[in-house]
């Protein structure tokens, strides 16, 4: 089993659409939305659920009013501001359990803690996995782990796993580019996107895999995307397709197909290209 | 009145730092007390870019554990009040893995043999331009850095430490609806939400407004790529919200680099901004 992970640094520049495209270019493959707090894959890949499971990570924890004695222990001991003597604030809770620990009339109650549902699904095209994270939760990281964990349990079926990516470069970001084969960033012709290219070749440079590159609204800025295709060569970087604006993206999204069946010429000639030289 | 309104969008790409660099442009002659404007997107900071305002920059850092082995009996009560498996018991002494730490000082305090002392570590940079009454904020994660939430949190105590008492606070937020974004959101006196005119936009801007409905903090929905089969309509209508401004899907606004795009903004959607300032003022 291989995976291939698509990211992008910035949001919006079309990874899940270009993924979509990719998943069926394959020819059969897991398909994974790893972007688990914003997932959109699963809106172009008709699919049926075939099950889903809850997603628990870490502790919860609450104060048992009947117990507290507000002697303020919790409050001493909290580092993020979360413990207010009587309540504690979900949001500002990393959820490190010292208030827990340090408790002594046993009040601060611990829960696991429900971060979000993992969905299960078939298609056409192969398997699919996404999530749904509980809102404003944690561990998106460990979810994204938990995804692909399941992906690599239904590689028997599929050799291929395709990772439709978060945006940024922090904890979700690592897990979903952690040991895979090959990695596409999809950087549009912006200043934005290539400055986070930037940060997003930092962030992989170390890592043991084969980084391509798809500049995606390549004739909407050629001045950019000449720029791109310099730090391309000088990374050492294939630049595996240059794909054009096409208005068909949109009409996809909005119908839930692929842009494959839409596109114009050219778009197609680009992304056919980029399943041969990245799958 | 002090106020802080930060600029939301669920799906990346939406158009939050255009919005938000347009906004504060338009604000700026118009504020009394002064305005203070940072990009909150701290994994991607793009923000300056419309700008490019010289930084001076200081690093932000967190407390993390170091071990002094000579001190350590082995215990293991570190290892045990860590929630994170960032203290691991060996044999002899604890290992400490810093990447998962999430600086709670736990495992400091019940060192009793002071064998586990915090210093500072360095996860990021925070960079600050001034300039009279308007000052310009960035957070910038170190890649290969998890902590995304407390440099969020780092950048807006920085922010507000310099503020008045009248002053106004627009912060850009980072994309989805995840730890992140709640730091972002948690504490402010009203959130704007850009809303991408697409299926994917409206899915995650969906998400967005359940989170901050939750913190009960008042928004506002600002469409952004607004189409002629718009579908904003019916999501408007289940959310009980009217939409205070919209801006048209306008190609020739995208090709726009950064530089170019708040001056654009202001002579052909002034009147939008002029909703969203008015609205800003609404209560406050």
């Amino acid at each position: 089993m291989k995976s291939y992970a698509v990211v992008s640094g910035k949001g919006g520049t079309g990874k899940t659409s270009i993924t979509r495209a990719l998943v069926e270019l394959s020819g059969g493959c897991v398909a994974v939305d790893c972007d688990v707090d914003a997932s959109n894959l699963y809106l172009v890949v008709d699919h049926a659920i075939e099950s889903e499971e809850p997603f628990y990570a870490g502790s919860e924890y609450s104060i048992d009013s009947s117990r507290c004695q507000s002697c303020g222990i919790c409050v001493d001991h909290c580092v993020f501001d979360a413990c207010t003597g009587y309540t504690i604030d979900p949001l500002k809770c990393e959820s490190c359990g010292v208030c827990h620990w340090y408790c002594p009339h046993g009040a601060v109650v611990e829960k696991d803690r429900m971060c979000g549902t993992i969905y299960s699904g078939t298609s056409s095209l192969g398997d699919l996995l996404y999530a749904r994270m509980a809102i404003g939760s944690e561990n998106s990281g460990k979810m994204v782990a938990r995804l692909r964990a399941i992906a690599a349990e239904k590689s028997e079926r599929y050799d291929k796993v395709i990772l439709d990516g978060p945006p940024g470069i922090g904890c979700p970001v690592i897990a979903t580019i952690t040991g895979c084969e090959k990695l596409l960033m999809v950087v549009e012709a912006s200043m934005s996107s290539l400055h986070d290219l930037e940060r997003l070749l930092e962030l992989s440079k170390g890592a043991q895999t084969k980084r391509y590159i798809c500049i995606n609204k390549y004739d909407i800025n050629p001045e950019i995307s000449r720029k791109i295709e310099s730090l391309a060569l000088e990374k050492n970087l294939v630049v595996a397709a240059r794909v054009p604006f096409d208005k068909a993206f949109k009409t996809a999204q909005k119908h839930r197909m692929s842009v494959l069946s839409l596109c114009r010429e050219d778009t197609h000639a680009e992304l056919s290209k980029l399943g041969d030289i990245f799958l | 009145m002090n106020r802080r309104i930060t600029i939301v969008s669920g799906k990346g790409g939406a158009g939050k730092s255009t919005l938000t660099s347009s906004l504060a442009a338009y604000m700026r002659p118009r504020v009394t007390g002064g305005l203070k404007l940072a990009d909150g997107d701290v994994e991607e900071p793009n923000l300056n870019l419309f700008f490019g305002h010289t930084l001076d920059e200081k690093r932000a850092s967190l407390s993390m554990p170091v071990l002094d082995r000579d001190k350590c009996t082995g215990c293991g009560e570190c290892a045990k009040i860590c929630n994170f498996n960032a203290v691991v018991m060996l044999p002899k002494w604890p290992h400490i893995f810093t990447n998962l730490c999430h600086a709670c000082g736990g495992c400091s305090s019940v060192c009793t043999t002071g064998a586990i002392v915090p210093e500072d570590k360095a996860y990021g940079t925070i960079g600050r331009y001034s300039e009279n009454a308007y000052a310009f904020y960035e957070g910038r994660l170190d890649p290969g850095e998890i902590l995304t939430p407390y440099l969020i949190r780092d950048l807006i105590k920085e922010v507000e430490c310099d503020m008045n008492g009248d002053t106004l606070f627009l912060l850009d937020a980072p994309p989805g609806a995840a730890c992140a974004a709640s730091a972002a959101i948690s504490g402010s006196d009203k959130v704007l939400v850009v809303v991408e005119d697409s299926p994917f936009g409206i899915h995650d801007a969906k998400v967005v407004v359940e989170l901050i409905k939750e913190t009960g903090i008042p928004f506002a929905l600002v469409a952004n790529k607004l189409a002629s089969d718009s579908e904003m309509g019916p999501f408007c209508q289940n959310e009980g919200v009217e939409l205070l401004a919209t801006v048209p899907e306008d190609l020739e606004f995208m090709k726009k680099g950064p530089e170019g795009s708040v001056e654009y903004f202001l002579s052909h959607y002034g009147q939008e901004l002029e909703k969203i300032a008015l609205w800003l003022q609404e209560g406050l």
